[in-house]
């Protein structure tokens, strides 16, 4: 069975959140073929998760743990023969329970129909395991995508497009930069920057 | 797909405005379809390829480059890392070793960088790699020298 760690990327904006996701989703339908072993979901780089307008940044924290909670109860409703969970005891970081409710309701809106109760089950018991168990965050995955501060622009190893200032470039830890859908693409076949081929992940 | 098409148009942007000009290499896009494209080489000089100028086919999968694309010799070539037959050639970077910063160009210059530098001992081609092996380099020049005369130059007359 392939091993696989899960990476959740740092997000600048709320559209690459979503992109973020994608590579969630992916995951989980290999999850559910039974295909991958999740071993870590990485959990760092919790202060660069998205800013919302200050405001914002509560009441969206607010409807997420409002959400886990109603994902909660439909697993505790559902797995009677499981210990049941609530967000209290989880004591989950606010980019923990974003990326639990992404995962959780991903799982529940694209999957919960095509597979037994069993699998689905299990999908569920991995992802919220990976996010709660602390011998699940003991591992950190040292690559970062940022915005870049470069001012200069160059050209995309991947896409041969020009590199904009902006917030659509991800930098590895090598220095290298390339647009950041352009390099999560990549990083999902291999773990090597495309340029000097140092790895970017521990494995 | 639309990706591929995409950096394969940039790809053909370059070549056009010979912003990537290399004397050695004419790489050329099918009309009808930018997954193929072929590429005249000139073999590199100081080897038995000297003179000769060689044509490879490249058909390039919808995942590049997040995949390599698969080239091949169609001009013969006696060389220990080309299959005699299919053209195929064994060169890392278009199996385990791609990345995705390779082009088409760049990917031309490697297979030149390879027909000056051959990998006897991961052999396509188990007579050409045996000749060298054995230290018969005379017996592989010749071999490959009488090749590109009979296949990659123009003939005579
Ligand atoms: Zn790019
Ligand atoms: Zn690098």
């Amino acid at each position: 069975m392939q091993k696989v760690f899960a990476i959740s990327i740092n997000c600048v904006s709320k559209m690459e959140q979503m992109q973020s996701i994608e590579i969630n989703i992916n995951i989980g339908v290999e999850l559910l073929r039974g295909n991958l072993n999740i071993e870590v979901f990485e959990t760092v780089g919790l202060e660069n998760h998205i800013d919302y307008e200050d405001e914002g940044q509560s009441l969206h924290e607010e409807h997420q743990r409002s959400r886990l909670n109603e994902l909660l109860d439909m697993r505790n409703s559902e797995n009677s023969s499981l210990a049941p969970l609530n967000i209290e005891e989880l004591n989950l970081k606010s980019r923990e329970v974003d990326l639990l409710v992404h995962e959780l309701t991903y799982l529940h809106y694209n999957f919960k129909d095509q597979y037994s109760n069993e699998e689905y089950n299990a999908a569920q018991e991995k992802i919220i395991s990976a996010k709660v168990n602390p011998d699940f965050r003991v591992k950190t995955i040292p690559y970062v995508l940022s915005p870049s501060t470069d001012e200069e622009s160059e050209t995309c190893a991947i896409c041969l497009d020009e590199i904009k200032n902006g917030k659509n470039i991800g930098s590895l830890q090598c220095g290298h930069e390339y647009h950041i859908n352009c390099i999560k693409r990549w990083l999902r076949v291999k773990d090597l920057c495309p340029k000097c081929k140092r790895q970017c992940l521990p494995f | 797909m639309q990706a591929s098409r995409a950096r394969l148009f940039k790809e053909y942007k370059d070549v056009q405005r010979e912003k990537v000009a290399d004397p050695d290499i004419q790489l050329v896009c099918d009309d009808a379809n930018i997954f193929k494209w072929t590429a005249l080489i000139k073999g590199p000089s100081e080897t038995p390829y000297e003179g000769g100028v060689f044509q490879l086919a490249f058909a390039v999968p919808e995942q590049y480059p997040l995949q390599p694309p698969n080239v091949r010799f169609l001009t013969k070539i006696f060389h220990p890392n080309v299959h005699f037959k299919s053209g195929e050639i064994c060169l890392d970077i278009l199996k385990n070793a791609w990345s995705p910063a390779w082009t088409l160009q760049s990917v031309c210059r490697a297979i030149i960088a390879l027909m000056a530098h051959p990998e006897p001992d991961s052999p396509l081609n188990c007579d050409s790699g045996n000749l060298l092996r054995s230290g018969d380099v005379r017996g592989f020049h010749s071999m490959a020298r009488m090749y590109t005369r009979l296949a990659a130059m123009p003939k005579k007359g």
